[in-house]
């Protein structure tokens, strides 16, 4: 029974869920892309600060220093986010036994780190979205402006982690092998399909972050006079 | 360069984000449901590009031509006969009333061969090769004047499009010369819709015995030509209905009304040439026979013709919305059939083949039909494809001021009004592809344990009748001694049966003899070893134990066999000769219990035992031992390292290095592989005594596969079981088939090897 709960979650389940990521992923770049054209087109100042605007972007990407907005350094919470995101990414992508079934589904391998590395690597991912997420609840400012996805997503991205590093050392696993992955699996394929759908598509939409903001600023040319007829004060003095 | 190129993607732009329509619910319904079908239309053409048409259709090399050129190609031709028709009645007939329909059918054709085209490129096994009829003229085609004519027209139909989409673009000279070439267009376009309409009938004039004398007739290029000219108008109808529906525009009925008379009037000539034709050469009489094509007939005379006709004829239906829809649907529906009964399915009597589209041809088909349409209100809504006069309607969005309402959870809204429609149809589109990616029939790399179609052996029991052997059933109940008028029996004479009920008679007994006499002569020559045998070569590589065998000692082996029973002397261990790996704790392991599906690969490894048996989570370390491996079949410990007597030393077959002594062949490969190979051996070593030795016929004897399925006896697969499921199964003695009943017996052809059978000789 449980075996052909696996097969479906790690076969059609799995291609569904995954497609649903890549496509949905896509259509956010492609939308995006369009909205930004749109902007460009529509607004009175075609010009933009490509230069600030990058380095605006890296300022974010890489937070140790203060940024607009933030009372003050977070110089270790940015060391354990970064940690976080490192790992988050690094950890699947690059596990020995993923990599195999790349190469049994499609034909394509790359190089794995070792199981000794992908440990240390799960186990700080696991470590440090706990400290995020007492950080979350804990921060009354982090509190406040947290949405429910906001303290939804971190648990559910470290159950494939936890049980994923249970699978890897059947030793310390409470549950049977299969169980165990399955949970593995299915709590990855639901991931996928989340992704494109909530703030996990930040990862592809980053770019455009800053980019969106400063496009906000540029107004089109008509935009006084539809202000004023939104408004009904068309016949008021400014 | 550079301005002009901004002047260029300037302009499309001012065309993409400025639209004249607004997007009503009901608009956004019906583009909802076009977008999910062309997703799914489009996940299927992802993967018939990439896996071809076997992996997504139901053709076949009797069935080639099947939904997508009956409806796509054949039928959405006909569907495009609207714009020659209406561009004939408007720039050469000068009916001028029928001016503001006639961009609406030019583009509705222009879909329509769009369509085509897109329809053959998936039809076309090789379709990357669809540009050889432009390079390679080949003039005795009919297909190379069809392509040239699908070519040529779908351009003319571009150029006769292109004045809509250049008078909303800044190059007024483009649009002035575009304008100028109208009328030569439009006579090109009528001249070529002419040729191919019928040249498309006259492609099936070269198969008058394939289609059924009702649908074949010398006429079909003519018939195909006048129906295109009913269809045409009936889909111009149509179309405007269905348009007008959509923006909740006022239909002129007047003027439809007037095509739809026109229709009639085509469509009604149409069935009375094919009915005379029919008269003509004496066909009426099949429209009394009781079969299935007579209904097909006559359901296709009904839609196409008839419900049109008297719908049409009475003035008061004409002229209402509900009149006109139900008679135009029913003329397109009807023709578009009488086009795939024509390709494809008036065809079945003489092919006698039982096609029925896939899933995945019906995605495809429908995904083009909606793609087009979803063109086709792009035009409609970015351009003046029905006309300035209609274009203000229903409160445009020219003066829309609503804010867009506000993402929930976010306060504030992060996409333009004017996007929010591409949102919903490109979520709508991407949920449908991955749905369509789910649904596909899956290529299934991993190795199973369950087999699919397990083999299946049946004892029977083998007697002498004056020196040849007789074979039978052997019946429940009986055994050896049972059989009171049987001399000698030997229960070890095997069928090998298939799920097609041929079968093969394996006489175990005969064999045993000759292993017995092989293997005495390989301790004569001490070719036997007392390792596992991975370390020798396999079996088919030629340096093998047979040609270090010395003659003499091979003549011994051949010598004239005495059909006993001779084994379990001495030489007992001629049973590794074949029976290559054993069951752990079992001796000369059935064939079936490793290679036990009949055609796949199955995995012979049963993990979840092993799990269990070496004790759960903590055994996992006592096969895949390296920590620092991923755990693999490759990287597990071999069998062989706790089962050491698994393989067998001696054996025929040798196995190839670990981990490939877990995948087993299939059933049908492990035999041939075997039997072939010694049985070839054998008789190019003894070319005299062992001439039909390698025949296919000597093992394959019943060629009728109805043989045992006659016999009363005989278990069939689903009253009986097919065989074990697995090893436990196995074990238990499940699925071993018993018989009831009297013995049945039958003799092999033995010497009387069916004519012709010499030339399979390897």
């Amino acid at each position: 029974m449980i075996e052909t709960y696996l097969a479906w979650a790690r076969g059609p389940l799995f291609i569904f869920s995954f497609s649903v990521m890549l496509l949905g992923l896509l259509r956010l770049v492609l939308l995006t892309n369009i909205d930004v054209l749109r902007m460009i087109y529509r607004a009175s100042d075609k010009r933009l600060p490509v230069r600030a605007l990058f380095a605006a972007t890296m300022r974010w990407l890489f937070p140790f220093k203060q940024v607009p907005g933030q009372p003050k350094n977070r110089l270790w919470y940015s060391i354990v986010s970064m940690l976080f995101h490192g790992g988050l990414i690094l950890t699947p992508l690059f596990l020995g036994a993923h990599i195999l079934l790349w190469k049994h589904g499609i034909g394509i391998g790359w190089a794995s780190i070792p199981n000794r590395g992908e440990d240390i690597l799960a186990l700080f991912t696991i470590a440090t979205g706990l400290v995020l997420i007492t950080g979350r609840i804990a921060n009354p400012f982090s509190r406040g402006i947290s949405r429910f996805q906001d303290f939804f997503l971190p648990p559910l991205l470290l159950i494939p982690f936890i049980s994923g590093f249970l699978v890897m050392h059947p030793a310390l696993n409470p549950l049977s092998y299969q169980r165990m992955l399955l949970i593995h699996v299915l709590s990855g394929d639901l991931i996928f399909m989340m992704i494109p759908f909530t703030k996990l598509s930040h990862f592809v939409l980053l770019p455009a972050s800053q980019l969106i903001s400063e496009l906000g600023w540029h107004f089109p040319a008509d935009v006084d006079e539809n202000v004023t007829s939104t408004l009904h004060k068309e016949t008021e003095k400014i | 360069m550079k301005k002009s190129l901004k002047k260029l993607v300037r302009s499309l732009l001012d065309v993409a984000f400025n639209s004249s329509y607004h997007s009503t619910p009901r608009v956004r319904t019906v583009k909802g449901i076009l977008w999910f079908l062309a997703g799914l239309g489009a996940a299927v053409a992802a993967v018939r590009m990439v896996r071809g048409l076997g992996a997504t259709t139901n053709l076949t090399d009797l069935t080639p031509w099947g939904l997508w050129i009956g409806f796509d190609v054949v039928g959405g031709v006909a569907l495009a006969a609207g714009g020659f028709v209406i561009a004939a009645t408007v720039y050469i007939f000068h009916l001028h009333r029928y001016h503001p329909i006639a961009r609406p059918a030019v583009l509705t054709a222009f879909l329509g061969y769009g369509a085509v085209i897109v329809g053959l490129i998936f039809d076309l096994g090789r379709w990357w090769d669809i540009w050889h009829p432009v390079v390679y003229w080949q003039d005795h085609s009919a297909l190379f004047e069809v392509a040239w004519c699908v070519m040529l027209y779908f351009t003319v139909l571009a150029l006769e499009f292109a004045p809509t989409v250049f008078e909303k673009m800044p190059y007024p000279k483009i649009y002035r010369a575009l304008k100028a070439i109208t009328l030569p267009l439009i006579i090109l376009g009528i001249m070529l819709s002419t040729l191919h309409q019928s040249s498309l009938g006259t492609l099936f004039l070269i198969m008058p015995f394939r289609i059924y004398p009702l649908w074949y007739s010398s006429l079909l290029p003519w018939l195909f030509f006048i129906s295109a000219i009913g269809l045409g108008l009936a889909m111009v109808i149509l179309e405007s209905l269905v348009s007008s529906w959509v923006y909740q525009k006022d239909e002129d009925t007047g003027l439809l009304s007037g095509l739809a008379k026109a229709c009639a009037a085509v469509l009604g000539i149409y069935m009375a040439i094919r009915l005379g034709d029919l008269a003509y050469h004496g066909k009426l009489i099949y429209l009394t026979k009781p079969v299935w094509e007579t209904t097909d007939f006559v359901i296709e005379a009904c839609l196409s013709v008839i419900i049109p006709l008297v719908l049409f004829a009475i003035p008061k239906v004409r002229q209402s919305k509900a009149g006109l829809f139900i008679g135009s649907a029913s003329a397109v529906t009807g023709v578009v059939l009488n086009r795939i009964n024509v390709s494809g399915i008036a065809t079945i009597s003489a092919t006698k083949t039982h096609y029925f589209p896939a899933w995945t041809e019906f995605a495809i088909s429908i995904g083009i039909v909606a793609a087009a349409a979803l063109v086709f209100f792009f035009f409609v809504e970015h351009f003046s494809v029905y006309g300035q006069e209609q274009e203000t309607n229903e409160g445009a969005a020219a003066g829309d001021t609503t804010l867009p309402a506000p993402e929930p959870g976010l306060n504030v809204s992060v996409q333009s009004a004017g996007i929010r429609a591409t949102v919903l149809y490109s979520l709508i589109f991407v949920l449908s592809l991955s749905i369509g990616i789910y649904f596909m029939p899956g290529r299934d790399r991993e190795l199973r344990t369950t087999p699919v179609q397990p083999p299946e052996t049946i004892t029977a029991v083998k007697v002498s009748e004056q020196g040849r052997a007789l074979y039978g059933l052997l019946p429940a109940g009986l055994d050896d001694a049972g059989t009171p008028d049987v001399r000698r029996t030997d229960l070890r004479a095997l069928l090998l049966v298939n799920h097609n009920g041929r079968f093969v008679i394996f006489d175990h007994a005969a064999h045993q003899v000759m292993a017995e006499r092989l293997y005495a002569a390989m301790k004569e020559q001490r070719l036997l070893t007392d390792a596992a045998g991975t370390d020798t070569t396999a079996f088919s590589n030629g340096n093998t134990w047979i040609e270090k065998l010395s003659t003499t000692t091979l003549d011994a082996i051949t010598g004239p066999s005495n059909n006993g029973m001779q084994h379990a002397g001495e030489n007992s261990g001629s049973c590794e000769l074949c029976h290559h790996m054993n069951y752990p704790f079992n001796q000369a392991t059935s064939c079936r219990t490793c290679h036990r599906d009949m055609y796949l690969t199955t995995d012979i490894f049963n993990h979840d035992f092993h799990i269990a048996k070496l004790g759960n989570n903590q055994a996992c370390v006592k096969c895949h031992k390296d920590p620092n491996a991923v755990k693999s079949m490759q990287t597990a410990a071999p069998c062989t390292s706790c089962h050491r007597f698994m393989i067998a030393r001696n054996s025929l077959i040798k196995l190839q290095a670990h981990p490939l002594e877990r995948p087993a062949a299939g059933y049908k490969d492990a035999m041939h592989g075997l039997c072939r190979n010694c049985h070839e051996r054998m008789a190019a070593l003894y070319p005299k005594r062992y001439r039909d030795l390698a025949l296919c016929a000597t093992c394959h004897q019943v060629n009728n596969p109805d043989y045992l399925k006659g016999l009363p006896q005989y278990p069939h697969p689903e009253k009986a079981g097919a065989g074990p499921k697995n090893m436990a199964e196995h074990e238990a003695g499940a699925g071993t088939p018993r018989l009831a009943g009297r013995t049945t017996w039958f003799r092999p052809a033995v010497g009387q090897l069916p004519s012709g059978t010499e030339a399979q000789v390897r």
